[in-house]
């Protein structure tokens, strides 16, 4: 069934159809103009969009409402300006202006489709809203989805099927699923206007080369505004403009950039919003994901460990960083996060991508950078006002929460890092260890809050900070078999454990914690302990570290209470990390000293 | 809708009545008409812009200048009316012209009176517009009482309204003359005609509309005059939010401001500007009006331009502390609560904040007999890396109402003092003030102290002492002021602070320079049960409920410390002859106990300076005019403490090792020379020095132990390995 409502019915029930809204089960038909393409959609739709909050325009003013006189009958009629962008008025009538007071106020924002999401996401949204659409083969993609090229590779995206078939090739292992098999047949049928919008103006997308829609958001009640943030995920219902007037005639820059033709960004007059926590789109219900928390557990930690080549610690350490969030803010404070640097990996140019391979079907935001030096060089990380086009030049990072960010650190060769690779360093090396993105205003920097989880695979210790540093013990055996058990690890993860694990990891990710009173003490006896011990060597950060390990080690057991045993195994965990790290230290040191 | 029952005629004869009759009474009680010399003014030409201060408005009819603030462009057009008819009544002498418009002006005022018949009913195109014959700009002043608005918040209900708002210049247009009235000549009967233009762009007249025109049907062809129009200087302006505006993960909102006649030309990019203007929609004309008749955009029509940077922001003085709020502040224990509030979120280090707290405030300043003798404090904070340093700083130049934020590697080429630079445009040279000079007055927090720049470390010397700069560079000589209290942080030479070494090895910096802080403290990093519990409960809280754990005392805010702040600085405490005795007593123990425990630091008189002006500073915090025998032994108990910081970390190791090391330096001056020492000279010059026999076996079988040296068989003999 397919929810219709034209912007007359709405200004004639807007309770009814508000109440109708409240009901989350009835977004779900209403069309998506993420999956439906641009030629089906219609001025005035009722549609809905999902997408990242990337820029915030100054509010808009228009006439909330308006008088026309016709011109014969000298008829008046009032009429509302709202959810419209064009003065309704037919050549037989005219404007009155006298109503002063009638100026109000909206919101706009340029939002994008959600950069990084994987390919299953895409489809899950396509599969729920396909029951309503006409079966049309679907040309348009999310960004970043079957094209999750590689960004060295990467080209300016008018190379559409030569570019993601070879990115797919590259990929080969991944390409058994059904539904990869899926993405080949959506790139034969790329050539839609997703790859028209892409030349010209840009988008303004934060992943260079990737595909999607943007789509400008008015918004009207200010309240709901207030708590919207940048990068937020939101949903939105609300009426379609496609005038073709609203394109700006003028010849300013910064006029253009701010109207760009509808057909490329069409506007969307929103009657209704929702932000949305997680992509997970199966309905939300947690409860039973607690009930097999264990088990989900156990067998995602046997795909993790056979993954990182038998190495069940490393394999734990994954399974806490996968789950991880920044819980807390407090005073530039930020507690939670758990990047992870996975050292002392196999020298096997193709290891990485097979492993991201896998996260990628697991998690529903992520993205793969190889940490070449042309990529810290010429990638732009942070975002930047654009005064000239009125416009934030979106970079890297300015990813929505909980969006995972791989970076392969093993891509990287000796050379010269020029002044913005260093930067860009600078920007990531921010990232990890505050989870705030210094965007450049020019006259200053702003920091926002982020939420991006960092996995760094490299050979060595990263050249970037991390919580946490594990290096890798390769059980030799496997380093043979590596593509063998790269193919048996994507055939083990199918349905419905692959979608039960989807559901776990976002369950975990977002539950509510509680950390009880006896294991504060606890806690706080060990520390003094340490630092006993330990004495310099031992600081706060170690504390802290620990702390949020606790959490989550009791969360991946679907616990929400952190109980002794899970501190003790957070702190077991620990000092078989620094034994190794310690052990790998003295071998790696020793051969340099014999001769 | 009383706007619209408004009596503007009434209004009109209050504002004449204003202009006329407004004064202020000066020092001696004379009256100062204030308007009325300007108008004079006006009306010679020899000022332009006419700004009515709403003030002065509020005072002569307060219900007048809430209406002008509600309809400023309204009254703008009155004032601007009332201005003209008073004008000819100012005049007392000849105003010389000064350009065209001038004489054209003349020659217009003599034509219409030449021409004008009695009674005869002119056509309006044909009448001269009021702009057209002006030349003055009125232009209106906000009240005091007037807050500045957030950007964000300027919104709909705004328009038409005065505004305040404030932020940062992000684009200027150059200027530009801007046409306010056209006007134009017919190529058949030689009528001029003018057209007033109120918008930014204008749809020029084609047709003669004079009745020679019209009734002969001759169909006269107007061109444009350029010399006899006339045109404002017009910039376009977009000003930002400040970024602490903005609320947390918000984009920054920026606004269009559309500056005419005087208040161009006063900001650049990247200023900080404080406008004040009318809040009004832009008026799109033809096509535009149709596609988005809906949409209008707004801008700020700028009354007054005002750069505010950072030092001169006491602009809006923060209001004076009431009797009763002093009152609820001072309590028994205000002295550390005030200092606990500085940089709560940094835990402990209660000395180091105090010590804070009383930079701040500061000493008094003292000229007895043309020497001057600087009231400000200095503090260097020493420390491992990673002690929160660099948070308590910015902290400081958050908290400070006048401060600048520098480290010692200041990138620019003006670096910490001043420099000399040439201007691109005039080829002049022109001093621009370092951060040192700019912070004048107040607070200048230098991050990385240990890495400044030579020429840098030499001209601070001056500043730290003398309180002023020198220059002499590129024929210009001249002394700059910089009264300032330099609030220091060093990070130690060799990574962490050596506690074996003495301080000018660790910060590498001279001992000149460093005794001339007042106070050098040591922030470390040690492990101590009692501290580490509390650390750990600290965090443990923070985890546990996903905030701050609740505090015996709360911090204060920030604006009411600085309100404190400044109440603080304006006592002016002496000290009582009867403590100097106490005073002298103390500085005397404390050289006696440096001279016997070999102190890393150094105790000079420089330090008894520093107590006076320590205890001066505590005496302002208790807002009392005299000092008094507890401060001083505050004041004496902080040099005590910061000195015990960067003695205390020694005291723990040399315990255990420095006899052993000092036995070897002893035995290492021994045999200088040579390459072997007799065991027997050791142990004498050991001896005498007052270590036994015991500890110098110990050293040397030690030291034997690393190869340092060798013993032979009969222990008689120590021989270097070289």
């Amino acid at each position: 069934m397919v929810l219709r409502c034209s912007l007359s019915d709405w200004e004639a029930r807007p309770d009814y159809f508000k109440s109708l809204l409240n009901e989350t089960s009835n977004w779900n038909d209403i069309p998506l103009i993420n999956v439906v393409p641009n030629h089906e959609l219609q001025d005035h739709q009722f549609v809905r969009f999902r997408g990242m909050v990337q820029h915030m325009y100054n509010p808009e003013y228009f006439m909330g409402k308006y008088e026309v006189e016709h011109n014969l009958t000298k008829e008046k009629q009032l009429r509302s300006g709202r959810y419209r962008d064009i003065i309704q008025c037919s050549p037989e009538e005219q404007l009155v202006e006298n109503l002063n007071d009638a100026i109000e106020e909206r919101q706009v924002l340029y939002c994008i489709t959600t950069p990084a999401l994987n390919d299953w996401v895409y489809e899950q949204e396509k599969k729920l809203c396909g029951r309503q659409s006409n079966n049309v083969p679907s040309p348009f993609k999310t960004p970043n989805t079957s094209t999750k090229r590689q960004v060295e590779d990467q080209e300016p995206m008018d190379v559409d099927s030569a570019g993601s078939s070879e990115s797919s090739a590259s990929v080969p292992y991944s390409s058994g699923s059904t539904h990869e098999g899926k993405r080949l047949s959506t790139d034969e049928s790329k050539k839609g206007p997703a790859i028209s919008s892409c030349s010209g103006l840009s988008l303004n997308f934060p992943i260079d080369g990737a595909t999607g829609i943007a789509c400008i958001v008015k918004i009207y009640d200010s309240d709901s505004s207030d708590s919207l943030k940048l990068n937020d995920i939101i949903d939105v219902v609300g009426f379609l403009s496609l005038n073709p007037s609203l394109a700006s005639s003028s010849s300013s820059l910064e006029t253009d950039a701010e109207n760009p033709p509808p057909s490329l960004v069409p506007r969307l007059h929103a009657v209704a919003l929702q932000k949305l926590m997680h992509m997970n789109m199966v309905p939300s219900v947690f409860d039973d994901v607690f009930q097999s928390a264990e088990s989900m557990r156990k067998e995602l930690h046997f795909v993790l460990s056979q993954m990182l080549l038998g190495d069940s610690v490393a394999a734990d350490y994954m399974l806490c960083h996968l789950i991880s969030l920044v819980y807390m803010r407090k005073d530039g404070l930020a507690l939670g996060h758990f990047s992870l640097n996975l050292s002392n990996l196999p020298r096997r140019p193709d290891y990485t991508r097979l492993l991201y391979s896998v996260l990628q079907r697991i998690l529903p935001k992520s993205h793969y950078l190889p940490m070449t030096l042309e990529n810290m060089n010429t990638l732009s990380f942070v975002p930047k006002m654009d005064y000239e086009n009125n416009r934030l030049s979106s970079g890297l990072l300015q990813l929505s929460d909980n969006t995972h960010l791989i970076v392969d650190e093993t891509r990287l060769e000796a050379g010269k890092l020029d002044v913005s690779g260093v930067a860009n360093v600078q920007a990531l090396r921010t990232l990890i260890s505050q989870q705030i993105v210094n965007y450049d205003f020019q006259y200053y920097t702003k920091p926002y809050d982020a939420d991006i989880p960092v996995l760094i695979l490299s050979e060595g210790k990263s050249l970037l900070p991390c919580d946490v540093l594990v290096p890798l013990k390769a059980d030799s055996a496997s380093l043979n078999t590596l593509p063998e058990i790269f193919q048996a690890a994507n055939h083990f993860l199918r349905e419905p454990l692959l979608s039960a694990i989807r559901l776990y990891l976002c369950g975990m990710r977002h539950s509510t914690f509680e950390f009880p009173e006896d294991l504060q003490k606890k806690a706080q006896e060990d520390f003094v302990a340490m630092r006993q011990v330990g004495g310099r060597s031992v600081s706060a950060d170690d504390l802290h570290l620990l702390l949020v390990l606790a959490r989550l080690v009791s969360l991946s057991h679907g616990e929400k209470v952190v109980s002794l045993s899970a501190w003790e195994e957070a702190k077991r965990m620990e000092e078989e990390r620094k034994q190794r790290l310690s052990n790998h230290l003295a071998q790696a040191t020793q051969p340099s000293n014999e001769p | 809708m009383s706007k619209k029952t408004r009596d503007y005629d009434a209004d009109k004869e209050k504002i004449k009545q204003f202009l006329q009759e407004f004064y202020t009474q000066d020092d001696e009680g004379r009256k100062q008409f204030k308007y009325a010399t300007q108008l004079t003014n006006l009306a010679h030409r020899e000022q332009v812009a006419l700004t009515l201060d709403l003030d002065d408005l509020e005072d002569f009819d307060s219900d007048l200048a809430a209406s002008v603030i509600e309809n400023t462009r309204r009254y703008s057009q009155i004032v601007g009316d009332v201005v003209a008819e008073l004008l000819p009544l100012f005049k007392e002498k000849e105003a010389v012209n000064k350009d065209t418009l001038d004489v054209y002006i003349e020659h217009r005022i003599l034509m219409e009176q030449r021409n004008r018949r009695p009674g005869e009913q002119r056509n309006p195109q044909n009448k001269y517009p009021p702009e057209l014959m002006r030349r003055f700009e009125i232009y209106f002043k906000e009240p005091s009482s007037m807050k500045s608005t957030p950007v964000r918040l300027v919104k709909a209900e705004h328009i038409g309204q005065l505004v305040s708002v404030r932020g940062i210049v992000t684009r200027c247009t150059e200027v530009k003359p801007m046409m306010q009235v056209a006007t134009y000549t017919c190529d058949q009967c030689g009528a001029e005609t003018y057209q007033p233009i109120g918008s930014l762009s204008f749809m020029p007249e084609q047709m003669c509309p004079s009745d020679d025109c019209r009734v002969n049907k001759s169909g006269g062809r107007l061109y444009l005059q350029t010399r006899g129009s006339k045109f404002v200087k017009f910039q376009e302006l977009k000003i930002q939010e400040h970024s602490d505006q903005v609320p947390v993960g918000n984009i920054p909102r920026s606004l269009t401001v559309l500056c005419r006649g005087e208040t161009t030309r006063q900001a650049i990019p990247g200023d900080h500007v404080a406008v004040t203007g009318i809040f009004l929609p832009l008026l799109k004309t033809g096509f535009k009006q149709i596609a988005q008749g809906l949409l209008s955009e707004t801008y700020l029509e700028a009354h007054r331009v005002l750069v505010v940077n950072k030092s001169q922001e006491d602009m809006d003085k923060p209001g004076d502390m009431t009797e009763e709020e002093v009152q609820k502040l001072i309590d028994e224990d205000f002295y550390n609560k005030l200092a606990s509030s500085i940089a709560p979120e940094i835990y402990g280090h209660e000395d180091v904040k105090k010590a804070l707290l009383l930079l701040l405030v500061g000493g008094v300043d003292r000229r007895p007999d043309g020497m001057k003798i600087r009231g400000s404090i200095n503090i260097c904070l020493m420390g491992d890396p990673g002690v929160a340093k660099s948070q308590l700083l910015s902290y400081i130049d958050r908290l400070a109402p006048r401060s600048q934020y520098t480290t010692g590697r200041g990138s620019s080429g003006v670096g910490l003092t001043a420099a000399v630079m040439k201007d691109p445009l005039t080829g002049e040279m022109m001093l621009e003030g370092g951060a040192l000079v700019l912070a004048d007055q107040g607070i200048c927090c230098i991050d990385e102290f240990d890495k400044m720049a030579d020429s840098d470390r030499t001209a601070i010397h001056e500043v730290m002492e003398q309180q002023t700069i020198s220059i002499a560079k590129a024929g210009i000589m001249t002394t700059l002021n910089a009264r300032v209290s330099i609030l220091a942080a060093a990070n130690p030479a060799y990574g962490r602070y050596n506690p074996k070494r003495t301080i000018e090895q660790n910060i590498q910096l001279p001992a000149a320079l460093l005794s001339r802080f007042d106070l050098l403290w040591l922030i470390q990093d040690k492990p101590d049960r009692d501290n580490d519990l509390r650390l750990a409960h600290h965090i443990t809280y923070v985890h546990q409920h996903s905030k701050q754990p609740p505090r015996l005392v709360e911090p204060l805010d920030m604006s009411l410390m600085r309100r404190y702040i400044a109440l603080c600085k304006r006592k002016e405490p002496a000290i009582p002859s009867d403590l100097s005795d106490f005073i002298v007593g103390s500085y005397v123990e404390m050289r006696k106990e440096a001279r016997n425990s070999k102190d890393m630091t150094f105790t000079s008189a420089r330090n008894l300076l520093a107590v006076l002006r320590l205890s001066t500073a505590l005496a302002r915090l208790r807002l009392s005019d005299v000092v008094v025998k507890d401060d001083v032994i505050e004041a004496i108990r902080l040099v005590e403490m910061s000195k015990d910081s960067l003695n205390h970390s020694e005291e723990n190791r040399q315990k255990v090792v420095s006899t052993v090391d000092k036995i070897y330096s002893l035995i290492r001056e021994i045999g200088a020379e040579q390459r072997s020492v007799r065991m027997a000279e050791i142990l004498d010059r050991c001896t005498s020095k007052g270590y036994n026999q015991d500890q110098v076996m110990e050293c040397i079988e030690e030291y034997e132990e690393l190869n340092v040296w060798q013993v032979n068989q009969a222990r008689t003999k120590v021989t270097f390995v070289q």
